[in-house]
C-alpha cells in the first residue's frame, strides 16, 4: 500500500501528464490566437490607413469644390447683369412701340421671372412670371441696367428678375452633408478602431477561453484513463488482484482498459483455481492419513468385540443381554467409520485427469446406461437431453461420469431429504462457442445464494447425511479439466450446477 | 427569440441604469421667459452656446453657404412628475446667401418655412440661436394654479447640425456592407465606440419651473 501511494502520489503537479498536456494545449491556442489576433490587427490598421487616406482626399475634394460653387455663383450673377444690360440696349434701339419691344425681350429670356422698364417719362412697363415661379419655391435675383442717354439725359432703367435654379444650391447642400459626414466618420476612427481592436480582443479571448476549456475537457478525459490504468498497474504490481480499471471508452486507452481488466479476471481465476487445488491437494492428503490411520485398527475391534461376543459362558442373563447391545453398538460404529474411510480413500484417490476427445451424447449415453434409474420409486424422474449437433468435448470420459453421478446423486438425497416426492433431476447441455455447459436441475430445496460458493469446499454439506466431498471432488475434476463448476437456481425450483468443459479446437 | 433581438437586449441591458438616471430634472437649469398669448404659451430663451462666437469652424460653415441646421426638440413636464404634456419640434436654417451676400435664418414651424435676413453674421446667429416667444403649448393643455402648483418645464434638446440615422433617410438597415455577421459586428463596434455623435454640438438643458396664473 506504502508503495502504491509513493508512486502515484511522488509525481509533483506540474508533472502529471493532464497539466503538462493542458499547458501544450494552453500554449499553442495562445500562439494561434496571438498570430490570428496580431495579424488581424495588422489588417484593420492597414485599412483604417488606407480609409484615412480615402477620407483625406474625400474632405480634400469637398474642399477644392467648395469654392466652384462661389464661382458659379458669382459667374452667373455677372451673366445675368450682361444680359441685363444687353437687353437694356436692345430696348433702346429695337424698333417699335415700347411695350411691343419689352414683351420680345421677356419672350426671348425664359428664366425672367419679371422685366420692368422705368421711361424718364415716368411710364412703367412691366411683364412677369410670378405664377410660373413663385417666390415662396424659387429665390430671385434681380438685376437693373439704365436705358441709353440721349443727349446727356438718362431715358430710363430696365429692372429684370431671374430665376435661381434650384438644383444649384440643393448640390451644393449636399455637398454640405457629404462634408459634415466626412468630418464625422473622421473624428470617430480612432473610436471605432480602438472598439475594432477591443471586439477582436475579447472574441480572441473568448476563443481562447473556449479552445483551453474544450482541451482541458479533453486532456483530463485522456490522461485520466492513463492515470487509472497506472493506479491499477502499480495495486497489481503490490500484489492485489481484485483491483479492476474504471477507465471506460472505446478509443485504444478504453479498450486497453478492458483487455486490462480481462488479463485480471483471468489471473484472479487462475489465482482461484490453483488456490483451490492446493487446498484439495491438502485435504486429500490429510483424508489419506486419516483413513489409513483409522481404517487399520477397525478390523481388529471388530474382530475382538466379535470375539468377545462369542466367549460368552452364559451365566448371567443380564449380563449376556449387556454384552450384546454392547458389541452391536461397536459393530455399527465401527462400519460407519468404515464407510467414512471408504468416502476419505475415495477422495484421496480422484484419479489424474486424462483427457481427449470425446462426443458428449457418449458421455451422456454412457451415464444414462450405467445410472438405470433415478431411484428405487417409480414415480420419480431422471431426465437427460442430449444437443444437437453434438458437440466434442476435451475430458476423461469417466471421470466426467463420475461427475455427472455425484451431481445427480447429491440432488436426489437434497430432495429426499426435503421431502420432495416425485423427485425430479434433468441433465441437459447448453453448447457455446468454445465449450460446453451441462446442468443437473433438480427440484430440491436448492441452495442460499450465500452459500452457493462454499459448497463446493471440502467437509462443507448442506445436508445431514452428508459427508462434504462429493461436490470437492467435483469441482476439483473440473478445474482439472480447466473448467468451472458453479450453481445457481433451477427453474425446477431446486438447484442447479453448472459444469463447464472445453471444447475440442477442431469441433 | 431572435439572434438579434437577443444581442440587442443584452446590449441594452448596461444603458438601463444610465437612461434610468437621465431624470429631466437632473438638467442643468436655464432661466426662460414666460408668456401667456392668446390661447398660446409662449417662451422665449436665448442659447448662444450652440453657436459661439469662438467657434471659426462653425462660423466658417456659415459663412461658407452650408446651411447650418439647428434643431430644437421642446418637452413640457409637470414638475415633480414623470409626465410628459406635450412636445414640439422647431428647426431652424442658417446660412449665409451667396447669391444676394446676406445672412439667412430660415425657421419651420407649424405655419412652414418663415425666413428672416442679415447683414451680420452676429445677428443671424443670436437670432438662429434664441427661441423668441416659441410656442410651447397651448393653454388649454396646461392647468391653471395659485403658486401651490402644479409647475411645469421644459426640457429642451438643442442640436446643431444633428446627423440622422442613414435607415432614416432610405429605409435600409445601417449597417457596413452585407452579411448579418458583419452587421453584428458593426453594432458591436457601435456600441463599444460609444454613442456616435449625433450632433456637431448637443445643448440639453431644462428651464426654470413656471405655471399658469389663474
Amino acid at each position: 500500500m506504502e508503495r502504491s501511494e509513493r508512486r502515484t502520489y511522488a509525481v509533483p503537479w506540474w508533472g502529471r501528464l493532464w497539466v503538462r498536456v493542458v499547458a501544450a494545449l494552453a500554449l499553442l491556442g495562445t500562439l494561434c490566437v496571438g498570430a490570428s489576433a496580431y495579424l488581424v490587427n495588422l489588417a484593420v490598421d492597414y485599412f483604417d490607413a488606407r480609409v484615412g487616406d480615402t477620407l483625406a482626399q474625400a474632405q480634400a475634394v469637398t474642399r477644392e469644390v467648395e469654392p466652384f460653387h462661389h464661382e458659379l455663383v458669382d459667374s452667373q450673377i455677372s451673366a445675368w447683369q450682361a444680359r441685363t444690360a444687353l437687353m437694356a440696349a436692345r430696348f433702346s434701339t429695337q424698333p417699335g412701340a415700347p411695350q411691343q419691344r419689352l414683351e420680345r425681350l421677356f419672350d426671348a429670356e425664359q428664366d425672367l421671372v419679371q422685366l420692368r422698364v422705368e421711361l424718364a417719362s415716368g411710364t412703367t412697363l412691366a411683364r412677369d412670371r410670378e405664377d410660373e415661379f413663385p417666390q415662396a419655391e424659387f429665390e430671385w435675383f434681380d438685376v437693373t441696367a439704365p436705358l441709353e442717354t440721349q443727349a446727356g439725359r438718362s431715358t430710363g432703367q430696365l429692372q429684370a428678375v431671374f430665376r435661381i435654379d434650384p438644383a444649384i444650391d440643393a448640390r451644393y447642400q449636399r455637398l454640405g452633408e457629404i462634408k459634415r459626414g466626412l468630418v464625422v466618420e473622421q473624428e470617430s476612427r480612432v473610436a471605432v478602431e480602438d472598439a475594432v481592436e477591443r471586439v477582436l480582443g475579447i472574441a480572441s479571448g473568448l476563443v481562447l477561453l473556449l479552445s483551453m476549456a474544450a482541451g482541458f475537457a479533453v486532456a483530463r478525459a485522456t490522461t485520466r484513463k492513463a492515470t487509472e490504468l497506472s493506479r491499477v498497474m502499480t495495486a497489481v504490481a503490490d500484489g492485489d488482484l481484485a483491483v479492476r480499471s474504471a477507465a471506460k471508452g472505446a478509443d485504444e486507452l478504453g479498450q486497453l482498459s478492458a483487455a486490462f481488466n480481462d488479463m485480471l479476471d483471468q489471473l484472479q481465476r487462475a489465482q482461484d483455481r490453483v488456490g483451490y487445488l492446493q487446498r484439495i491437494g491438502a485435504w486429500q492428503e490429510m483424508a489419506r492419513r486419516i483413513a489409513h490411520e483409522i481404517k487399520n485398527p477397525l478390523t481388529p475391534i471388530l474382530l475382538a468385540v466379535q470375539q468377545l461376543r462369542d466367549k460368552d459362558p452364559g451365566l448371567s442373563k443380564p449380563f449376556s443381554k449387556l454384552l450384546t447391545t454392547s458389541t452391536e453398538i461397536v459393530e455399527d460404529e465401527v462400519e460407519a467409520l468404515r464407510r467414512m474411510v471408504s468416502s476419505f480413500s475415495q477422495f484421496a484417490k480422484v484419479p489424474q485427469v486424462r483427457t481427449e476427445p470425446v462426443a458428449l451424447s457418449r458421455v451422456l449415453d454412457e451415464f444414462e446406461r450405467a445410472y438405470g434409474h433415478l431411484t428405487d420409486e417409480a414415480q420419480d424422474v431422471l431426465d437427460v437431453a442430449k444437443p444437437t449437433p453434438d458437440p466434442v468435448l476435451v475430458a476423461d470420459r469417466q471421470l466426467i461420469k463420475q461427475v455427472l453421478v455425484n451431481l445427480v446423486e447429491n440432488a436426489v438425497l437434497s430432495a429426499r431429504e426435503a421431502g420432495r416426492s416425485p423427485v425430479r433431476v434433468e441433465v441437459s447441455a447448453h453448447v457455446d462457442v468454445d465449450a460446453v455447459e451441462l446442468r443437473v436441475d433438480d427440484n430440491g430445496p436448492g441452495i442460499p445464494a450465500g452459500r452457493r460458493e462454499a459448497v463446493f469446499e471440502p467437509y462443507e454439506t448442506t445436508r445431514e447425511q452428508g459427508t462434504g466431498l462429493g461436490l470437492a471432488i467435483v469441482k476439483k475434476v473440473a478445474l482439472d479439466h480447466r473448467g468451472d463448476v458453479w450453481v445457481d437456481a433451477s427453474p425446477l425450483g431446486g438447484a442447479r450446477f453448472c459444469l463447464r468443459l472445453p471444447r475440442a479446437p477442431a469441433d | 427569440m431572435k439572434r438579434r433581438e437577443l444581442l440587442s437586449g443584452l446590449l441594452a441591458v448596461p444603458a438601463v441604469p444610465i437612461v434610468a438616471m437621465t431624470r429631466p430634472e437632473t438638467l442643468t437649469t436655464r432661466k426662460a421667459v414666460f408668456e401667456e398669448v392668446g390661447d398660446d404659451v409662449r417662451m422665449t430663451l436665448a442659447l448662444p452656446s450652440l453657436i459661439r462666437a469662438r467657434d471659426t469652424d462653425a462660423l466658417k460653415s456659415i459663412d461658407s453657404s452650408f446651411d447650418t441646421t439647428l434643431r430644437y426638440s421642446m418637452r413640457v413636464w409637470e414638475y415633480g412628475t414623470r409626465e410628459m404634456v406635450t412636445s414640439r419640434v422647431v428647426v431652424v436654417k442658417i446660412r449665409r446667401d451667396p447669391w444676394k451676400k446676406r445672412y439667412v435664418v430660415s425657421r419651420r414651424g407649424e405655419a412652414g418655412w418663415t425666413k428672416r435676413f442679415f447683414a451680420k453674421r452676429e445677428a443671424a446667429v443670436a437670432a438662429a440661436t434664441s427661441l423668441t416667444r416659441q410656442k410651447i403649448a397651448s393653454v388649454a393643455q396646461l392647468e391653471r394654479s395659485e403658486a401651490g402648483g402644479p409647475y411645469y418645464f421644459i426640457e429642451l434638446l438643442a442640436l446643431r447640425n444633428p446627423i440622422d440615422d442613414p435607415a432614416d433617410k432610405d429605409g435600409r438597415a445601417r449597417g457596413r456592407g452585407g452579411g448579418r455577421d458583419l452587421e453584428w459586428f458593426s453594432r458591436l463596434v457601435d456600441t463599444l465606440a460609444g454613442e456616435r455623435a449625433r450632433a456637431e454640438k448637443v445643448v440639453h438643458i431644462r428651464t426654470n419651473p413656471f405655471y399658469l396664473v389663474p
